[in-house]
């Protein structure tokens, strides 16, 4: 399973949907010449030809960049949607499957029907035979590049076996604590052997005859077995098997390592499947060399593919049950503990198997970002050969995961911004000198996760938006006003617009300005947003917000005045009570926490959402020391805790919109809606000030 | 996988263990009762073994109410399989009756599921 | 808009709407924009958030949000009790909002031809949150536009936009 593989097969993904739809622009412009559907179709056609580029198949890259071509004529008004176009068009979608097909299969398309399509193509796009901007890219990654761990690194196979010795039970230890130790650490299946068990009459209750074997797979390393096997040391016999280890074992980097997850589901011949036949190699294939990796790859981690709806009703169904559950707790809560205690037993059984299908739907759909974010490592190194220009790219957060058709879908959008940024931002390495700067530009991508988001941003050191160019394109093409009046803010965002451009000639990378389009729509159509912001003269940042769309969060649910607002449990430090001493007041109106020999900000919850009728005296209010993500300690007041709970998260964006200071909702036991707290920007109190003050109402 | 089928396991176990005890059963020979303490450490051990060997002696099937435990052992368990195979030995049997979840889990954990479905079956068959 | 909604004289075809009251003013809603009826209960309250935004509500596992139509209208907000009633709308790109209302009244059948979208002032809406009017029995009756004040709750990088370019291609 080499990185390449792994991108071809992700493009070969994206392929299929956006071919998808490009049938569908096309049935639809049969109908009607919409330029919602002609914009459609470019931007399909542009990515197919974009990722063909990048992987070498130039026949697929040849033949998508004339259709390309036409379909720009076409947008501008330059060419004419006749009936021969259409027939065009719908041989073309066509002709493209055929090639997306030989790519990825090897089976050969019909060159004379590729050839007359291409033809045809290119005289109505008014292209030479043979344009040199069709291959933009230095295609071929060497097939030998670094075999990847992110997709696949398989559940370790671990094979016990435990046979107690004679002193084991006199010794107070139970082979039950012994075997439910293992158990937590993943998936096991406990085989017993009973047949040393004596008869009756010659059993000493004090040893214990039974010996098992178990398989466990797990993500655990080994030393956590091993101090298991420590702890029994003379009592037992304890043996370990760690099993075939996966060769990419080797390579996981720390960040990636906690959690290896399996791209699909196992089938049920998969490695995570009950390990019956003990003999058998957990993953074979993982051992061979890479001569063939396609090939290795299938044999090495069999999948099944599953329709994305179906995992949606799963994690749908998931968080009803959770809802569910704690609907039954809060009911059950009023009942005689001790009248119903195998009723609360049973809850509290039926909260931890819920909580395990949990995660379990949420890993199957998650994935590390890493899958895509390693691509661009090639991407960054072919644009600096196609531009002159030097850039310095910095990747972080690589192992924030995500779901899994939202990483599928975020490499298109992320190429097109770092084809941006490096086209339009970065400035050639002459003009970086005169400039002062570094003459090797820097690039960032970051990801990280805030409450039920993650936040992946792009940042470069360019030279910034130029508005005055961009309000003049923009006028130009008619999309503002000639006398519109636009914040800086305003003028930056315009780039989003569909047909939107700046080079002054179309540049054989950036494409056509189709790309910002395409980025906001498809962030879009995925619950997220982008932003810009840009600085004259030091740089861009986008950002993309997206949402992490099956989350399932511990929670401490708070009380402030009536109202519960939730605080992440995985943020909180501290809980407590103030002393009056503890409470410092620099000024009059922010009081300070001291706590553990430093000043922490509290922020007042009442306060900062205007709730009416809570607890003033921090010495009379409980304050809950928690630390944001990558931000700094600080203390949130609230009027009391009332408790624990795992809650679904639920964009509070999809039928309303962001609120500041609040990351989402969820659905509390009595099916009322509660809130959840955004800690890093409760936090930020610059930003939190600031949005206060902004007119919440539209308009 | 695993996890779902024993889950199921035990579920199943548990329902299978209520119909069960629904039927009633003929009683061509007298069987034995004894009731299995909440907690059976080392100690009580030797008498419940007392017990067991007693109805061996007898040449009767012993049914064991085993509803209270509630913190079982390895050593219990151990000891009730072991009584198992004397008493089947003889074309007796040995039958768990209600058996309390923590007695499921615990036989369910040491990775002896069967062994207890056929406890709680013997406890129904004729 | 909706093409129904357009006035085109001798136009047969027919639409429904369901009407509901506000005061003493009787405003319609498409009924296809329509999926059910709730009777008032306080909502969870958002913070940071406009007068005429109630709260949140769990319908069905969605959080959505209640507006108070009154307020958001500039006439006051409304004094909720159980007899009001919520009216859960869908917009055309299936975002959801309550609209609490005082009570809901009838469905109404309305012809084409009597039908005809809102006049445009300085390419301003007159009245905003209104798609257009119906004539119903010598009355000239508001038609909600429900598509509008779902948008209004979105002041993302759209509302920077000049209207009309923003529509991405859908499909």
């Amino acid at each position: 399973m080499t990185e390449e593989e792994d991108l071809k097969r992700i493009f070969f993904l994206e392929c299929e949907e956006l071919l998808g739809s490009a049938e569908s622009s096309v049935e639809s412009l049969r109908n009607e010449a919409s330029p919602e559907a002609i914009n459609a179709l470019f931007r399909s056609v542009h990515s197919v030809k974009g990722g063909a580029g990048a992987f070498g198949m130039d026949r697929l890259a040849k033949f998508a960049h004339a259709f390309e071509s036409f379909m720009d004529l076409l947008r501008k008004g330059k060419a004419e949607l006749d009936q021969a176009a259409l027939d065009l068009l719908f041989d073309g979608v066509d002709v493209l499957h055929m090639l997306v097909d030989e790519s990825q299969h090897g089976k050969p398309a019909p060159a004379a029907r590729v050839d007359a399509a291409l033809a045809s193509l290119r005289q109505r796009a008014g292209l030479e035979e043979e344009p040199e901007e069709a291959e933009p890219f230095e295609p071929e990654i060497p097939a030998e590049a670094a075999p990847s761990n992110a997709i696949a690194a398989p559940l370790r196979q671990y094979q016990i076996r435990f046979a107690p010795g004679p002193r084991l039970l006199a010794a107070g230890v139970d082979p039950l604590l012994i075997l439910r130790t293992i158990k937590q650490l993943g998936t096991a299946s406990v085989e017993a052997e009973v047949s040393k068990i004596p008869a009756l009459a010659e059993l000493d209750p004090s040893v214990c005859h039974i010996s098992w074997t178990i398989a466990l797979d797990s993500s655990a390393p080994k030393r956590d077995l091993d101090e298991i096997a420590e702890m029994i040391d003379d009592l037992a016999t304890f043996e370990i098997d760690a099993g075939p280890e996966p060769d990419m074992a080797h390579e996981v980097s720390p960040a990636a390592a906690p959690e290896p997850k399996a791209l699909a589901l196992p089938s049920p011949a998969a490695p995570s499947a009950p390990a019956a036949k003990k003999t058998e190699p957990a993953a074979p294939a993982a051992k061979e060399p890479a001569a063939d990796p396609a090939k290795a790859r299938t044999q090495a981690t069999p999948t099944v593919r599953v329709d994305v709806p179906k995992l949606e009703r799963l994690g749908n169904m998931v968080g009803e049950l959770i809802i569910t559950q704690a609907f039954l707790a809060r009911q059950a809560a009023g009942l005689d503990t001790d009248q119903y205690r195998s009723l609360f037993r049973a809850l509290d059984e039926m909260s931890q198997h819920i909580r395990d299908i949990a995660d379990a739907a949420t890993s199957i759909r998650a994935q590390p970002l890493k899958v895509v974010f390693q691509r661009f490592g090639a991407l960054v190194r072919d644009l600096e050969k196609a531009t002159s220009k030097r850039i310095r790219l910095e990747v972080q957060g690589e192992s924030v995961e995500i779901d899994k058709t939202v990483v599928e879908r975020l490499s298109e959008p992320l190429t097109h911004l770092i084809r941006n940024s490096i086209d339009h931002g970065i400035e050639s390495t002459e003009k970086r000198l005169a400039a002062g700067k570094d003459p090797v530009g820097r690039l960032r991508l970051s990801a990280e996760q805030r409450g039920s988001h993650v936040v992946i941003e792009l940042s470069d050191d360019g030279g910034g938006i130029n508005r005055e160019r961009v309000l003049q394109k923009a006028i130009e093409r008619g999309l503002v006003a000639p006398d519109a009046q636009l914040s800086d803010e305003e003028t930056d965002h315009l780039i989003f617009l569909p047909g939107f451009s700046t080079a002054e000639a179309v540049t054989s990378i950036s494409g056509r300005g189709v790309g910002m389009d395409a980025v906001r729509a498809t962030i879009a159509e995925m619950g997220g947003q982008v932003t810009l912001t840009s600085h004259p003269g030091r740089g861009s940042t986008f950002s993309l917000h997206l949402p992490l769309s099956l989350a399932i969060l511990d929670a401490m649910v708070t009380l402030v005045a009536r109202h519960n607002y939730l605080i992440p449990i995985s943020a909180i430090v501290e809980s407590l009570r103030p002393m009056p001493a503890s409470i410092v007041r620099m000024d009059k109106q922010n009081p300070m926490l001291s706590w553990r020999g430093s000043m922490l900000r509290i922020v007042n919850l009442a306060k900062e959402f205007s709730i009416p009728g809570a607890v003033e005296d921090p010495t009379q209010a409980i304050l809950v020391v928690v630390r944001p993500a990558g931000g700094d300690l600080f203390a949130l007041q609230v009027d009391d805790l009332i408790g624990q709970e795992p809650v679904v998260v639920k964009s509070l964006e999809k039928n309303y919109r962001k609120v500041v200071g609040l990351s989402g909702a969820t659905i509390l036991g009595d099916g009322r809606p509660a809130l959840i707290l955004d800690l890093p920007s409760l936090g930020s109190a610059q930003l939190g000030r600031r949005k206060i003050e902004a007119p919440v109402g539209a308009d | 996988m695993a996890t779902v089928l024993t889950e199921f396991g035990i579920l199943w176990g548990i329902l299978t263990r209520r119909v069960l005890l629904g039927v009633r059963v003929g009683d061509p020979t007298p069987i034995g009762r004894f009731e299995l303490p909440s907690t059976a450490d080392l100690a009580t051990m030797r008498d419940i073994k007392a017990a067991l060997a007693e109805r061996l002696e007898a040449g009767q099937s012993i049914h064991l109410d085993a509803s209270q435990v509630e913190e079982p052992s390895t050593a219990l368990i151990q000891l009730i399989e072991s009584a198992a195979i004397s008493y089947g030995a003889r074309d007796l049997q040995v039958g768990l009756v209600s058996p309390s979840d923590a007695l499921c889990q615990a036989y369910e954990d040491l990775g002896l599921f069967g062994a207890l479905m056929t406890r709680t079956a013997a406890v129904a068959e004729p | 808009m909706d093409a129904q909604r357009e006035s085109k004289p001798g136009d047969t075809s027919e639409a429904q709407f369901v009407s509901f009251e506000i005061g003493d003013s009787k405003f319609l809603i498409p009924i296809e924009r329509v999926v059910e009826f709730r009777i008032w209960s306080e909502p969870t309250a958002v913070p940071r958030t406009p007068e005429y935004v109630r709260g949140i509500v769990n319908i069905r596992g969605e959080i959505v949000p209640i507006y108070d139509v009154a307020a958001r209208l500039g006439r006051g907000a409304t004094e909720a009790t159980a007899r009001h009633v919520v009216v859960i709308v869908r917009s055309e790109d299936s975002r959801s909002i309550g609209l609490l209302v005082d009570s809901v009244t009838d469905i109404v059948n309305a012809k084409g031809g009597n039908m005809a979208s809102m006049p445009k002032i300085d390419g301003g809406n007159a009245t905003p949150f209104m798609a257009g009017v119906v004539f119903i029995d010598d009355r000239i009756l508001g038609v909600t536009d429900v598509d509008r004040l779902v948008q209004e709750t979105f002041p993302g990088i759209e509302h920077a936009m000049p209207a009309g370019s923003l529509e991405g291609p859908r499909g």
